[in-house]
């Protein structure tokens, strides 16, 4: 038996190698990894820790809810917690690594079927390890007239991981968990539930609506470990007759503040039904590849000052908003005159169509592919900007208020100065609220970064706490810390829904901060 | 035996028979390694160093031009090419190796199946440099370094060749001198070896 070199806690290695034994009686041996080479794809970190404090003691690969239902009871009798991961690519928040080291991945990969798109409604049924380049090209293959809302790593992440996990795309559906319809979760005691429709037997209804009848579950079993989700009932964008995308630039950082009023105005008037990108010219140049010493070819962080007088000294807009609107011709020609009035009111300048030429041709053809729902690789050139494959997302929500994006701006630009890094950051504008993505890169192979972006995160979670705000997602690293940002009152509903449902705590514990003690 | 065994072993190895860190040129110097005849397939960007890098490569491996494949994503990765790429790999025995930058390694890296190990430079060069990793045939025990099988061999193969590969491209293309043609190669890179 090759020994794991991260047991759960409270487990010897006799008792490991039993389960272990068992687990592989189940699914086989070639689906049970427990040797460090063979555990090497599933420890990837992009988090500034070393990832072997956060390492699992093995993968266990299923094929069906029977499986998982078998795995559940070896689980239980040897004590071994299992960590779900559906494609296992939580990039920049920490992949597949469990919150609380030891736990037993338990990879759903291989449980890929698309159960069924319904061309018709616009809905789907997909299993986990449903990545969102197999949905593309099913659809595409079936001439489905339904895009998807794809988020940034796009192909090799899927549906049901995105959604419960909130994560947001480009299109009309950007906002992930707001697009679900019915979910199947099987129970740490090995019970499946169906929730909303999907309760009475051979309904054709489970994906079109999404409550049934009493308390709306799907919301507890997002970000959290009370199941495990097996299935996943989604809604699709019918494909419009046209699109257009369109940014609006500006020429200052400070202007960020009339770019967020302006995007309120223009979301929820409803005239623009994608989320709106604000982000400056650096952030951009990162997203098409270009490296940063392009801008600064010299050693020191990168300041928001610095960004602006490059784009000034280059004719380039310091701020851009960018955006797509859906509809026929018609509707799309008179929302576009109503964009162009109201950028013009606030000192921006519309680019849209062939006048989006003018930037860099990857950056455009990475809106045509997002803002269609079409998934592409290009996110990943941000690993470009310095290399060293360190990349952890600081992602405070905020208030789509013009005032409020200037203040948490501020409060990035002070903490970004104090711990020396760059300041890429970006505003996903979806509503009455905003994602306010911070990229931080660093050299992983840095201890001295890989220290001071750990204590980036640390100090920025704090100080943006004190001010009233939280993250939206989180990291291994920093889960119970998240958690205890949003309260002790939050804390200690979610334990006893934990202690109810998983009493022995077997499923992810320590998953958004949640655990049995 | 597993790999940290083998290393293990290796690292003793190295006290007992004092091997020395001159092991690319061991290496070039032992063209019949790997008996396995198994196609190599080297990956690049078209950019200078990208390309010396699988010239240095291939020149490494002593191989005929007909047991070599080399596939350009002059625009990176996209998804077809990752398609074609995962597809390819996926036939156990096939040796990778090239110079890409961190955003495509990213990708593959996370792409791989759990058979196939891929290391990147830094990686390779902590195990020829602090474990010294001695080439032979597979199978045979020569001065106390045990090459404990076929796998490990081409393993230790790789690695010495891809470590050998990236020395001579950096020796060629000082950081400050990949800063030269297109975006493309303008930007960091991380050179990796991989095998099924």
């Amino acid at each position: 038996m090759t020994t794991s070199t991260n047991l759960p806690a409270g487990v010897s290695q006799n008792t490991f190698n039993q389960a272990v034994s068992e687990y592989a009686a189940i699914v086989g041996n070639d689906n049970v990894f427990v040797a460090d080479e063979s555990m090497s794809p599933y420890m990837k970190a992009y988090i500034p820790v070393d990832e072997k404090l956060y390492a699992p003691s093995g993968a266990v690969s299923v094929s069906s809810v029977e499986q998982i239902q078998e795995v559940l009871k070896v689980s239980h009798k040897y004590g071994i917690p299992l960590w779900p991961i559906s494609t296992g690519r939580n990039f920049g928040y920490g992949e597949a690594l469990p919150a609380v080291p030891g736990q037993l991945l338990l990879d759903l990969r291989k449980m890929n079927k698309i159960i069924e798109v319904d061309p018709v409604l616009g809905t789907a049924l997909v299993e986990p390890g449903v990545t969102y380049a197999q949905l593309h090209a099913y659809i595409k293959e079936h001439n489905i007239p339904l895009w998807l809302s794809v988020p940034g790593p796009g192909p090799l992440v899927g549906p049901l991981g995105q959604t419960l996990i909130r994560g947001e795309g480009y299109t009309a559906y950007a906002e992930q968990f707001s697009a679900c319809c019915g979910m199947e979760v099987v129970l740490a005691d090995g019970q499946v539930v169906r929730t909303g429709l999907g309760g009475i037997e051979g309904t054709s209804a489970w994906q079109t609506n999404k409550y049934g009848y009493g308390p709306y579950l799907d919301g507890i079993f997002s970000q959290s470990n009370f199941g495990i989700v097996t299935k996943l009932g989604l809604w699709l964008m019918p494909a419009p007759e046209s699109y257009e995308i369109f940014t609006i630039s500006f020429p200052l950082y400070a202007d960020v503040e009339k770019a967020v009023d302006l995007g309120r105005r223009l979301k929820l008037s409803e005239t623009v039904r994608s989320p709106l990108l604000i982000a400056s010219t650096a952030t951009g140049m990162a997203l098409a590849g270009v490296p940063r010493s392009v801008i600064k070819p010299g050693p020191g962080a990168l300041t928001a000052d610095e960004i602006q007088a490059f784009a000034q000294k280059n004719h380039q807009p310091t701020i851009s908003m960018t955006a797509a609107l859906y509809g026929t011709k018609d509707q799309i020609a008179a929302h576009l005159k109503f964009v162009e009035k109201e950028a013009k009111a606030a000192g921006g300048m519309l680019l849209h169509g062939e006048q989006l030429n003018v930037l860099p041709e990857k950056l455009v053809h990475h809106f045509h592919d997002m803002f269609t729902g079409t998934p592409d690789l290009q996110e990943f050139a941000l690993l470009n900007w310095i290399g060293g494959g360190g990349l952890i997302w600081f992602a405070p929500i905020c208030p789509t208020r013009g005032s409020e994006a200037i203040k948490q701006i501020d409060m990035m630009k002070s903490l970004a100065a104090e711990f020396e890094f760059d300041f890429i950051d970006a505003f996903f504008l979806n509503g009455r609220s905003m994602v306010h993505l911070f990229n931080l890169f660093y050299d992983r192979s840095n201890e001295d970064q890989k220290k001071r972006a750990y204590a980036f995160f640390e100090k920025a979670q704090a100080t943006f706490a004190k001010a009233g705000y939280g993250v939206y997602r989180s990291n291994p690293a920093f889960m119970k810390k998240t958690a205890q940002v949003y309260g002790s009152a939050q804390m200690d509903l979610n334990r006893r829904i934990k202690k109810a449902l998983d009493p022995k705590g077997l499923i992810a514990p320590g998953m958004s901060g949640i655990t049995i003690a | 035996m597993n790999r940290r065994q083998f290393l293990n072993r290796s690292g003793v190895a190295i006290a007992v028979g004092g091997l020395s860190f001159a092991l690319p040129t061991r290496l070039m110097a032992s063209p019949d390694l790997d008996p396995v005849e198994r196609p190599v397939l080297l990956v690049g960007n078209q950019s200078r160093p990208s390309r010396a890098f699988d010239v240095a490569f291939a020149r490494s491996l002593h191989l005929p031009s007909s047991r070599i494949r080399r596939v350009a994503w002059r625009d990176g990765v996209t998804p077809r090419t990752l398609a074609e790429f995962i597809q390819e790999v996926a036939a156990s025995g096939l040796m990778v190796a090239g110079l890409v930058q961190w955003g495509d390694w990213e990708i593959l890296q996370s792409q791989m199946p759990p058979h196939v190990v891929l290391h990147h430079l830094r990686h390779t060069q902590a195990v020829s440099g602090t474990q010294g990793i001695r080439l032979h045939s597979p199978g045979v025990t020569q001065e106390g370094v045990v090459s404990s099988s076929t796998r490990v061999g081409r393993k230790s193969w790789a690695a010495m060749s891809g470590v050998s590969a990236a020395s001579a491209v950096q020796k060629r293309e000082p950081p400050g001198g990949w800063q030269s043609e297109s975006p493309v190669s303008s930007t960091p890179y991380v050179s990796f070896v991989l095998l099924t």
